[in-house]
């Protein structure tokens, strides 16, 4: 099945949602996450997922904390702020923007 | 999102290092494990199942790598090289992906605090520089560029000013090409930095 890369920009909506969603999940969870529910349409990279959830915790949208896998074993798990949740928001506005605006454009006669 | 608040906890990564890159590669591995559980039990061989599950990571050190950057390491292990800009001026380089130019290219980076060019008395040979007077708390949108990329990347336009350009994640709106004799006066990653945008933000 082909899988289409996400598109530039889209990554911290995709990971702050799911978050937003789940409550707490480490990366491969996040990753395996957003393939599903895209019904694998949308594979993240994991060498996009991990330097964006750093630079995440350096913007303070995520933090992190070693936990135990239901298969024992240690993961991090990142979990949403409040300024997580106020950037998924913002960045939800951006997404609805950019798409409505690309749709009228290609639906233009 | 207060800027203090984001230089602390970057400062308190940058001091436990070692651990941030622990953390790290448990983290990746984990990732990696399971990945090829999952292509295990969809019928893969072992070998298949660690080849596909690397394919799907790249190359292990490389993402490291850009983790790294991600931190500002670099920026830490310049302290001292050029003693008058730390003590008056936050830097930061990087290398990273610039997108919105006529390709997408690795570029040298330099995330410097507003008062940057006001304290080398630089200016832009095109549009602007920020200044300390544009701080506000949380976001500087606009960067500047060096002679060399606006050449390179944008074809020397003019109209270049206002531009939207993407780098990894974050996007910026260029304000100023400095002329191109200007260069960095501290010590840099690889060559010439070729965009200037202001950390804090």
């Amino acid at each position: 099945m082909h899988r289409d890369e996400i598109p530039p920009g889209t990554l911290y909506l995709l990971i702050l949602r799911t978050l937003a969603r789940s409550g707490e999940m480490h990366g491969y969870e996040i990753a395996n996450s957003i393939q599903r529910i895209s019904h694998d349409v949308l594979q993240v990279e994991e060498g996009s997922l991990y330097p964006a959830l750093q630079r995440m915790l350096i913007k303070g949208w995520v933090t992190a904390k070693w936990g135990t896998t239901a298969g024992n074993r240690r993961a991090r798990y990142y979990q949403l702020t409040a300024a997580g949740r106020k950037q998924l928001d913002v960045e939800m506005s951006q997404f609805e923007r950019v798409i409505g605006a690309i749709a009228r454009v290609i639906e233009a006669v | 999102m207060n800027w203090l608040a984001k230089f602390a906890r970057r400062l308190r990564m940058l001091i436990h290092r070692q651990q941030f890159d622990a953390d790290l590669e448990e983290e990746m591995r984990l990732h990696l494990e399971l990945r090829q559980e999952e292509q295990l039990q969809s019928g893969m061989t072992a070998d298949e199942a660690r080849a596909a599950a690397r394919r799907g990571f790249g190359n292990t050190m490389y993402l490291k790598e850009e983790s790294h950057i991600a931190w500002g390491w670099e920026w830490f292990e310049n302290l001292g090289h050029s003693e008058l800009f730390e003590q008056v001026s936050a830097i930061w380089p990087v290398s990273t992906a610039l997108t919105g130019g006529e390709r997408v290219e690795r570029i040298e980076m330099l995330g410097t605090s507003p008062s940057y060019f006001e304290l080398l008395g630089a200016n832009a040979s095109l549009g602007t520089v920020y200044k300390q007077a544009d701080w506000v708390p949380g976001f500087l949108d606009g960067v500047v560029i060096s002679d060399g990329l606006w050449k390179r990347s944008f074809g020397a336009d003019p109209r270049v000013i206002g531009r939207r350009v993407r780098v990894d994640e974050d996007g910026y709106t260029i304000i100023g090409v400095m002329p191109a004799d200007f260069r960095h006066p501290g010590k840099t990653l690889n060559g010439d930095v070729e965009m200037y945008p202001s950390i804090i933000r």
